[in-house]
């Protein structure tokens, strides 16, 4: 049976004219770079040019960054949208004591997301073709931007859903989510910096060698690090991932690294996606202010 | 029955809700009235669960309302008076959102929405978004989700605001329908004229508590008894005034000029016995009376 409340979502979504201005938008900027790519490679399509695929290889991967890019940077914006807080608020509050709400409601949330992020990724296939055409991208890889695509919506919308949610207001749950986004982006690396400072500079070789663990761990749950494995897979260059692993000291020589690298960071990402879901849903079902007021019920 | 035991809410140093006890018995129609607002508006808002109290609790046929695996919210049904919908839904679409929460799908569903809608009269309103909905139906639109889920207790937060003259007549005939349908009905309203026959029991409330309550008739026939009265005093002040200080039953007297005004808790007897004790200690009377008393200022605020 479909969520009833991802129903009246899509319903409402599509009613407004948001969701056109979005898709407009979206790829028109795809289109300007496309545009863009084919006006600095005008001298490759006269006749007698080399053609150079290893090129427009990597600029397919810097379409596809982007439209990661403008996932991740929009999300917050488009969710606070999603969430008009007098209706949520007061259908929250009138709902929430019916077993099951909660969770419906948060999965109708991310499930509307999601399905923004897939209609904009397919609105945006006919611009991405074109790229096919001179890059020699093949449909697996289109398909794989797809899933990277679901992936990082899914990631952010996560944990934007959560920050809305928490906070009472727009602007405390927009700065919520953007706090949690920069810690993953910038906190994992920072700190994977910083314990591979204190180890080189306190403890020698051997310490550093399991901080680089420690620092490949953190690494793995920050979603730029599917980023460097997207481009490793379409470009073949694998540059990004093999210096950080030289700065810190990791052996990423064995053939299984790059297998099981980023297939555990791109598990991570979905794995703390769900953690943020689980945490909305149980801070709307908590009991906590009815127990709350029982125990002030017992001091008044 | 639906019982309120001890309820306590207090937001911002004051308290809205002092230790509330009271039950409301199936099958009345009972009116929350007073000047306090949000002690009215509060104890709906808590029976439907939509806010905690800080103390005490509120049972629903001996289950609390605010445990979820007792099931109560099927049995009770809120309307708000700020209607708020989901406005780019049309009528049917935000019917059906609200059943299938209380998961309520399929032919079952649709079935119950066109009734509704029969009931309430939107018939007209069904190709409409919300949003577009005239101001005066969006009080029947949040009855109907409201009563969507068939639950036996209603509780109602200004059910006649936004409404005409027609509009409330037309609220009123289907509030009355729905009670014999077999709905209780808690309300909060200050609409006297809507009120007269509906009604079956009122509480009065002031400062967070229970003024007065009870069947409409007792209530209002207690507050007509309660008025001042007002004497007109030609001669024999003091001996006026002597009886009146000797009898129990006479409270705040105050002498202004010729007037004497006072308050008499007393039945008509009594008061009859007052008047001839005042007339026989040879007080020369010219007026007996007592004040008028705007109804809608001590019940309709």
């Amino acid at each position: 049976m479909l969520n009833p409340l991802l129903r009246a979502e899509w319903l409402r979504e599509g009613r407004s004219n948001r969701l056109a201005v979005t898709i407009i938008f979206y790829n028109a900027i795809l289109a300007l770079i496309i545009i863009l790519f084919m006006v600095f490679n005008t001298e490759s399509f006269q006749e007698g040019y080399y053609f150079d695929p290893a090129v427009y290889r990597f600029q397919y991967f810097i379409i596809s960054a982007i439209q990661m890019g403008l996932i991740l940077l929009f999300m917050p914006f488009s969710v606070w949208g999603l969430f008009i807080r007098d209706n949520d608020e007061e259908m929250i509050r009138r709902y929430r004591v019916i077993p099951g709400f909660s969770r419906k409601y948060v999965m109708s949330k991310i499930g509307l997301i999601m399905s923004i992020a897939l209609l904009l990724y397919v609105s945006s296939l006919p611009v991405l073709s074109l790229a096919c055409i001179y890059s020699g991208v093949t449909w697996t890889e289109i398909l794989r931007l797809g899933l990277m695509l679901m992936f990082f919506s899914f990631w952010s919308g996560s944990i934007a859903v959560y920050a809305f949610i928490r906070r009472q207001s727009g602007i405390r749950g927009f700065s919520l989510d953007v706090f949690i986004n920069l810690f993953f982006f910038m906190g994992t690396l920072l700190l994977s910096e910083f314990i591979h400072s204190v180890a080189a500079l306190s403890q020698g070789a051997e310490a550093v060698a399991d901080s680089a663990d420690i620092c490949m761990l953190l690494v793995s749950m920050n979603p730029l690090v599917c980023l460097t494995g997207y481009l490793a897979n379409i470009t073949g260059d694998n540059s990004v991932i093999n210096a950080f692993c030289s700065h810190i000291g990791y052996d990423n020589s064995g053939e299984m690294f790059t297998f099981t690298f980023f297939k555990l960071a791109g598990l991570a990402g979905i794995l703390i996606g769900l953690l943020f879901l689980y945490q909305a849903v149980a801070y709307l079902d908590r009991d906590a202010r009815r127990r709350d007021a029982l125990v002030k019920a017992e001091t008044l | 029955m639906l019982e309120f035991q001890n309820l306590t809410v207090q937001k911002d140093n004051r308290r809205i809700l002092d230790q509330l006890n009271m039950e409301v018995v199936d099958g009345s129609i009972v009116g929350l009235l007073g000047p306090d607002s949000d002690a009215k508006r509060m104890v709906l808002r808590i029976a439907a669960a939509i806010e905690y109290p800080d103390g005490g609790d509120v049972l629903l046929e001996g289950k609390s309302v605010f445990d979820k695996k007792a099931g109560t919210f099927m049995k009770y049904g809120y309307m708000s008076n700020d209607h708020v919908f989901f406005h780019q839904l049309k009528l049917f679409e935000y019917y059906e959102m609200c059943l299938s929460i209380y998961k309520i799908r399929g032919r079952m569903a649709r079935i119950r929405i066109e009734d509704i809608i029969e009931q309430l009269e939107l018939e007209k309103y069904t190709d409409l978004y919300l949003e577009e909905l005239p101001l005066e139906m969006r009080p029947f639109v949040s009855l109907g989700q409201a009563i969507i889920h068939e639950p036996s207790w209603l509780l109602l937060d200004h059910p006649f605001n936004d409404l005409d003259g027609l509009g409330r007549e037309k609220m009123r005939n289907l509030l009355a329908q729905l009670h014999d349908q077999g709905m209780s009905i808690l309300l909060n309203c200050s609409m006297v004229p809507e009120m007269t026959g509906l009604l079956t029991d009122v509480l009065v409330f002031e400062e967070g508590k229970i003024a007065i309550s009870g069947p409409i008739e007792e209530v209002v026939e207690q507050i007509m008894h309660e008025r001042p009265v007002r004497m007109h005093v030609l001669s024999n002040m003091d001996g006026a005034l002597d009886v009146l200080k000797t009898n129990d039953l006479v409270e705040r007297v105050i002498v202004d000029g010729s007037h004497v005004i006072f308050r008499f808790r007393g039945d008509d007897i009594e008061e009859a016995r007052l008047l001839s004790s005042i007339v026989k200690n040879g007080v020369l009377l010219q007026n007996y009376t007592r004040d008028r008393i705007n109804l809608d200022d001590i019940l309709w605020r």
